[in-house]
């Protein structure tokens, strides 16, 4: 399995759980989706992956290798990509360096600019603009392109679409499915069913920090009634 | 001697302080944008840095020149050691806690303090000044080495800016400073950054004091003066702005030095308070800073 995250629990709070017993596992090239309402516990999840929230039990591991317990700079060399809710771009530094520090794990290594302008070619003409002048769609195009410099085996996206205008949306579902099919493993969390349909495989129903339900893509327009209970307020 | 070559005079005192000024504050300023702690013991670095260029031009070298270059290296990578084990030490395991780290450093500052005066004793030394040539103007002739003070300032502060806007290191500093969980996210040991700033930010503390060592005497009290003047350049300029602790420094180094010179020290140091009241009243972001959202 490329990726494995067993009974993971974690809280910001010493002692709290806002994630309780999360279990995913998801293939190279395979798309999962955590879907949920505010709260639920999705950015929370991601963040404990990244070592950013302290995880209290529970394991994660990228193609066998446990990445659970490491101080949280240690954890990206395992080939794990993030972006994050809000884009959080180095506002202050140009798109280059964006870049540069995406490639920061791989820094002794070539690292292939090429492969990720290929995705995102607007990016290769503003090198030298400053990332917080861009647009927006352009900010989560180089969120996106960041994390894609360590070359990762595994992704973690936080809303990729959220405020985008609507060919930016579509934009950014066709370059998450061309990365699924360069065999990257692609943990998303999002709110638009569109963009869900279009890109996951399949899609985990999550509730006060835990996964209730696990669908395939194509059950959710069969079990519509479950989903709206899970996203509504 | 007339206005003019007078105030020349006065403007070169001022450069001469507004050089070694913005090595000092440069040092309190990155320390602050990057691990957002204030430093109390800063101007301590700043005179162990004076104090360690004494001994090394006084008992390990004759000639003055050989020692100031010996001390230009030594003392700044003692100090930054010093500085880097107190981090380690001290900083780090109250976990950079903004106010933890006021009261830490207050407490470092005696530790230094009282240590050089067991050490090193309460009277006033001078270094002598590695060269002697005067530059003669028409009215009046000026040191060479003040001079050339303010030429190794332009230069180190150049490396620096090199380093922090053209090299891996500064990127990384840079990338902490802006966001220390997504530096985290992408690998990027926030920990040793920490660290490293602290003792670079020490270092160049310990540099200006080498510099103007041989033009001041040196003293175990001589820190409190440049800790002061560094706050006065940083508030002014905007926290953790680097362009705004260079300006700052430039704007407060020559009025210290004019006003010093035509009126009085005293005077001169009550402009430049009344500049941070007046910066803290009507711009409390400083000039170049960037208001909080």
């Amino acid at each position: 399995m490329r990726f494995k995250v067993d009974s993971l629990s974690a809280g910001y709070a010493p002692g709290s759980r806002t994630v309780r017993g999360l279990s995913i596992e998801i293939t190279a090239g395979e798309t999962l989706c955590l879907l949920g309402r505010n709260g639920a516990g999705k950015t929370t999840a991601l963040k404990a992956i990244m070592g950013l929230v302290p995880s209290r039990e529970g394991t994660v591991t990228v193609d066998g290798e446990p990445i659970s317990g490491r101080p949280a700079h240690r954890i990206p060399s395992a080939g794990i990509g993030y972006v994050p809710q809000g884009r959080r771009l180095f506002a202050e530094l140009t798109v280059r360096e964006n870049l540069e520090v995406g490639a920061y794990v791989r820094r002794h290594r070539r690292v292939d600019y090429e492969a990720v302008f290929d995705l995102f070619p607007r990016l290769k003409e503003r090198l030298s603009q400053v990332s917080g002048t861009l647009s927006g769609g352009e900010q989560q195009m180089l969120a996106m392109a960041r994390a894609l410099c360590l070359d990762p085996r595994v992704l973690l996206l936080d809303e990729p679409t959220e405020g985008l205008m609507p060919a930016m949306v579509s934009a950014i579902g066709e370059s998450i499915r061309r990365l699924a099919s360069g065999g990257v493993s692609v943990l998303m969390v999002e709110q638009r069913l569109d963009v869900v349909r279009s890109t996951a495989q399949r899609v985990c129903l999550m509730d006060n920090g835990t996964i209730r339900k696990t669908l395939p893509v194509g059950g959710l327009s069969a079990d519509m009634e479950t989903v709206r209970r899970y996203l509504s307020v | 001697m007339d206005l003019g070559p007078f105030l020349l005079l006065a403007s070169l005192e001022g450069l001469v302080q507004a050089a070694v000024l913005s090595l000092a504050a440069l040092g309190l300023c990155l320390v602050f944008g990057v691990l957002r702690v204030v430093n109390v013991a800063h101007g301590e670095f700043y005179m162990l840095g004076a104090v360690i260029a004494w001994w090394i031009s006084y008992a390990l070298f004759s000639h003055p020149l050989s020692g100031f270059v010996a001390a230009l290296i030594v003392a700044p990578v003692l100090v930054g050691g010093v500085a880097l084990a107190s981090e380690r030490l001290v900083l780090r395991r109250i976990g950079h806690n903004p106010e933890a780290t006021i009261v830490a450093t207050i407490g470092m500052l005696y530790v230094i303090q009282q240590g050089v005066l067991i050490l090193f004793g309460p009277d006033a030394r001078s270094i002598e000044p590695p060269f002697y040539f005067r530059i003669d103007f028409p009215w009046f002739g000026y040191s060479g080495y003040k001079l050339s003070v303010i030429l190794m300032a332009l230069g180190l502060l150049s490396v620096l800016w090199y380093v922090i806007s053209r090299t891996r290191l500064g990127l990384v500093m840079r990338a902490t400073q802006l966001d220390r969980e997504m530096a985290q996210a992408f690998g990027i040991p926030v920990d040793r950054v920490y660290g490293t700033v602290f003792a670079v930010g020490a270092m160049l503390a310990a540099v200006a004091a080498v510099l103007i060592a041989p033009i001041r005497q040196v003293h175990y009290l001589m820190g409190l003066d440049p800790l002061l003047m560094s706050f006065i350049v940083v508030i002014i300029g905007g926290l953790g702005s680097i362009r705004g602790t260079l300006f700052a420094a430039l704007l407060i180094g020559m009025s210290d030095g004019i006003i010093s010179m035509f009126f009085s020290p005293t005077l001169a140091k009550m402009v430049s308070t009344l500049l941070v009241a007046l910066v803290l009243i009507f711009r409390p972001e400083g000039l170049f800073g960037r208001r909080e959202p």
